[in-house]
């Protein structure tokens, strides 16, 4: 990404997140690092699922940080509500591992990715908030695995992608992968940056993410009825 | 293959096998029903049409297969028509002789005069005898006929001029296409015959029911008998019908043993005896009769004997009812029936001719006979499909206990096998745990009570602790267990690391041959050694680039892993202190091997590589 861009944004629009931590150091430390950075701002900080659940419905946010351990509910809950309840908004797991199960897990609600709790520079955590609110994804090398793994082999698919110009058509079936998301999914569980397979391919780093975006948002979709079912028969929707 | 499934494909094709047979059979015996009668009727309505014409009729040639007499015996032949040629002097008359179904028919001029079992019975009812042979004896015998005129008796009737010569070769032909239409049955009935001696023998070996074995006997001797009396009763192959009788006698023999030995079980000691005593005395009586040549004496037995088999099976068989041997009865009833039939068999050969009439139950009791081993066999057939049936629901029964039984054992054992492996995973996060995080804590921990220490020595002691826990965790990731992914995942965290003291990641990977995937245990081991080079490059290289490659040898057999530097030299001896020895011991551990290759001031940089032995030879072209 350009290095330019990220200030230019947070001049004209600070993103609007919203955190859902429990832990009040970490809570204090983003918004510290918000307040500083100001490419984002914390427009809403719940400490519990259920003050995240009343919250959201009355700020306007771009983006969600919601951690996994969260006292009352789990924070798959509250990556589902904000899925149904802010479908614009982005959401991110604070995940003190970023393992690929709960990672995984908080995608199929509906997250873009995770952010590393902990990590000491937190001026990257900022970068990662304004990538996600910009539409693109983070990924680590086992998550690619996991998600080459879960979509059935897109064999079929290989044939419709031969030229340059039929790759850029996104395929009508959301249940399989592209043959160029399976191969930057491959690089990426064989160890190579996003930068990295952004310049081998002639791409730019963003684009290289919301591909990976893309292949969320297919994860999502599988289970995205599913959960609306789920929610009519509970009767919350 | 187990006994029941062998018994199960057993009865499965005897059961089609003989259904085929029994059609056959059918199929067969109507044919030989038919063809005779049509045979008849073409060769009266010949005589008919010449009679008809109002030319001279002196006589009629009849030309016969050769077996109507059932015995081809020169001396019978000699004997039957030496009156004939004695009688030569009066004037022949018109004769059509046939055979349906065993019977014989005379017919005078196209009008039925007598019929009876054998040709002497007939030839005695119209009070005539063969005169003369129309052709030479030697032709006739070679094809199988014999042609025949007769003269009318001492008594005189007369009137009838011998047939022309043309008539009697237009007759003639006529026989011999039925001749060769009764030949073409003839091997037909002989295939099913054969067919149903295998088949019989077939279940006999494929199943220890007895049920369907007597059910086999009992349905080889009706096929092989239906076929012997309706398909060749006048067929002229000597050795084919030789061939049917051997079939009847064999199968009979099966049935009679089998039934024996239920009758032996069945009867009380004193009938057993009376009717072994009875047998006895009937066949002294009956071998007397024959040799005195008394053909009353042989009546007497004859019929003594068809009583005796009545008498018996009525009374065998309620009792053979009850016990569910309904075989004892048929067999008392089949037994002296065949006495009765071999006697009138013998009486008819052997004695006089003349002017004897059969006794009218010899006909009688054939039919009952055969009726009752056709009811047997029915009954047979039904008992057996029944016992097939309930040990086919036993079985399936014992298959579902047993198939409930190995689900319980697989479950149980993949309980167990569950168990033994979050034991030992268990054991291993515990040891891991104690050695790794733990003492790294309780120095964190020591730094922290101790006064003198700097903020920035516990923030880094701690930041040992979290990357010591992240590679717990990652080798825990079943993606992982593929070495390539698990790299990837190393370089995820160590880059920002490096990058932070100034270092690039240089990566080099490519596709790796891995057959066996690998523990939690082999990757966090393989992490840990990584992690301490990496450590080393970042405290005492001073290098500016590190870089990372793997891949696997095909020749060797093995998958390497190097990571380099572009550091300072090293002295060995001072680069023994950097924790060689701690990575070494890991390697081994998993099986693998640590090379070392220092910097040195003439070649810069500091090599570390891993070499796994691959178990299975590495396949395709390398």
């Amino acid at each position: 990404m350009g290095a330019f861009e990220p200030i230019v944004q947070a001049i004209a629009d600070p993103i609007r997140v919203v955190l859902v931590e429990d832990d009040m150091m970490t809570a204090q430390r983003l918004m510290n690092q918000c307040s500083i950075d100001g490419r984002a701002r914390i427009v809403l900080w719940a400490a519990t699922a259920q003050e995240a659940f009343d919250g959201i419905q009355k700020v306007g946010f771009d983006l969600a940080l919601v951690d996994l351990g969260l006292p009352d509910q789990s924070g798959i809950e509250v990556i589902q509500f904000v899925a149904r309840q802010s479908p614009s908004a982005e959401t991110l797991v604070l995940s003190t591992f970023g393992d690929s199960r709960s990672v995984l897990d908080a995608v199929r609600a509906g997250a873009s990715g995770y952010l590393l709790k902990g990590q000491s520079e937190t001026a990257e955590v900022i970068d990662g908030l304004v990538d996600v609110a910009r539409g693109a994804a983070s990924i680590s090398p086992a998550i690619a695995r996991h998600l080459l793994s879960s979509f059935p082999n897109g064999a079929g698919l290989d044939r419709a992608a031969e030229t340059p110009a039929e790759q850029a058509v996104e395929p009508a079936d959301v249940g399989s992968l592209t043959r160029r998301e399976r191969e930057l999914l491959k690089m990426v569980a064989h160890g190579y940056m996003v930068k990295e397979i952004a310049e081998k391919l002639f791409l730019s780093p963003h684009t290289v993410s919301t591909h990976f975006k893309n292949v969320y948002r297919k994860l999502h979709v599988g289970t995205r009825g599913e959960a609306v079912f789920l929610a009519r028969q509970a009767g919350i929707i | 293959m187990t006994d029941q499934e062998r018994h199960k494909v057993w009865v499965g094709r005897a059961k089609g096998g003989l259904l085929i047979a029994v059609l056959f059979g059918l199929l067969l015996g109507s044919t030989g029903l038919l063809w005779p009668v049509g045979r008849t009727a073409n060769i009266i309505s010949i005589t008919e049409q010449v009679h008809a014409a109002g030319r001279p009729m002196r006589g009629v040639s009849v030309v016969l297969p050769q077996t109507w007499s059932g015995d081809s015996a020169e001396s019978r032949k000699r004997r039957l028509f030496s009156g004939a040629f004695e009688a030569a002097g009066g004037q022949p008359m018109g004769l059509l002789i046939s055979r349906v179904a065993g019977e014989l028919f005379v017919r005078v001029n196209g009008v039925l005069v007598a019929q009876g079992a054998y040709e002497s019975t007939a030839l005695a009812g119209i009070g005539y005898r063969p005169v003369y042979v129309n052709l030479p004896y030697e032709i006739l015998r070679e094809r199988n006929l014999i042609e025949i005129s007769l003269s009318p008796d001492q008594s005189g009737r007369s009137g009838l001029a011998p047939i022309r010569v043309d008539e009697a070769a237009e007759i003639t032909r006529s026989f011999y296409v039925f001749w060769f239409l009764n030949t073409g049955l003839l091997i037909v009935a002989a295939t099913a015959a054969a067919l149903a001696l295998c088949l019989s023998l077939v279940i006999w070996r494929g199943t220890k029911e007895p049920a369907y074995r007597d059910f086999s006997v009992a349905s080889g001797f009706l096929t092989t008998f239906f076929l012997t009396q309706l398909g060749i009763s006048d067929g002229s192959v000597d050795w084919a019908h030789a061939g049917f009788l051997t079939l009847d006698v064999v199968f009979f023999i099966g049935f009679v043993a089998r039934s024996a030995l239920q009758i032996v079980e069945l009867l009380d000691r004193p009938i057993r005896l009376a009717c072994g005593a009875s047998l006895v005395f009937l066949a002294a009586v009956a071998i007397l009769g024959v040799m005195a040549q008394s053909r009353a004496l042989i009546a007497i037995v004859e019929t003594s004997a068809y009583l005796l088999a009545f008498g018996s099976a009525l009374a065998v068989l309620p009792r053979s009812r009850k016990s569910n041997k309904p075989t004892a009865a048929f067999f008392l009833l089949a037994l002296f029936v065949a006495l009765g039939v071999s006697l009138m068999d013998v009486t008819y050969r052997l004695g006089p001719t003349e002017g004897f009439a059969a006794p009218p139950l010899s006909e009688l009791a054939a039919i009952i006979m055969l009726a009752t081993i056709f009811v047997f066999t029915i009954e047979q057939y039904i008992a057996a499909s029944r016992a097939i049936r309930d040990w086919n629901r036993q079985l399936e029964v014992r298959v579902q206990q047993t198939d409930a039984e190995l689900r319980e054992v697989y479950r149980r054992l993949l309980e167990r096998e569950k168990h033994v492996a979050i034991t030992s995973e268990r054991h291993r996060i515990l040891k891991e745990m104690h050695d790794g995080l733990g003492g790294q804590l309780v120095a964190t921990m020591s730094l922290a009570d101790n006064a003198q220490s700097e903020r920035i020595e516990i923030k880094q002691s701690l930041d040992a602790c979290m990357t010591e826990l992240r590679l717990a965790v990652d080798s825990l990731d079943p993606a992982h267990s593929d070495l390539l992914n698990a790299l990837a995942t190393l370089r995820q965290r160590l880059t920002p690391v490096l990058n932070r003291s100034g270092i690039s990641f240089g990566w080099s990977v490519r596709e790796l041959e891995q057959r066996k995937p690998m523990t939690p245990d082999e990757v966090l081991q393989t992490f840990r050694i990584l992690q301490e080079a990496v450590t080393n490059v970042i405290k005492h290289s001073g290098a500016s680039r590190a870089a990372l490659s793997c891949g696997h040898c095909d020749k060797r057999g093995i998958v390497w892993l190097t990571l380099r530097d572009n550091g300072q030299p090293v002295s060995p001896r001072v680069g023994k202190g950097y924790g060689i020895e701690n990575m070494r011991s890991r390697a081994r551990a998993i099986g693998a091997s640590l090379s070392i290759r220092w910097s040195s001031p003439l070649r810069r940089g500091t090599t570390i590589r891993l070499i796994w032995p691959v178990a299975e030879p590495l396949g395709g072209p390398g």
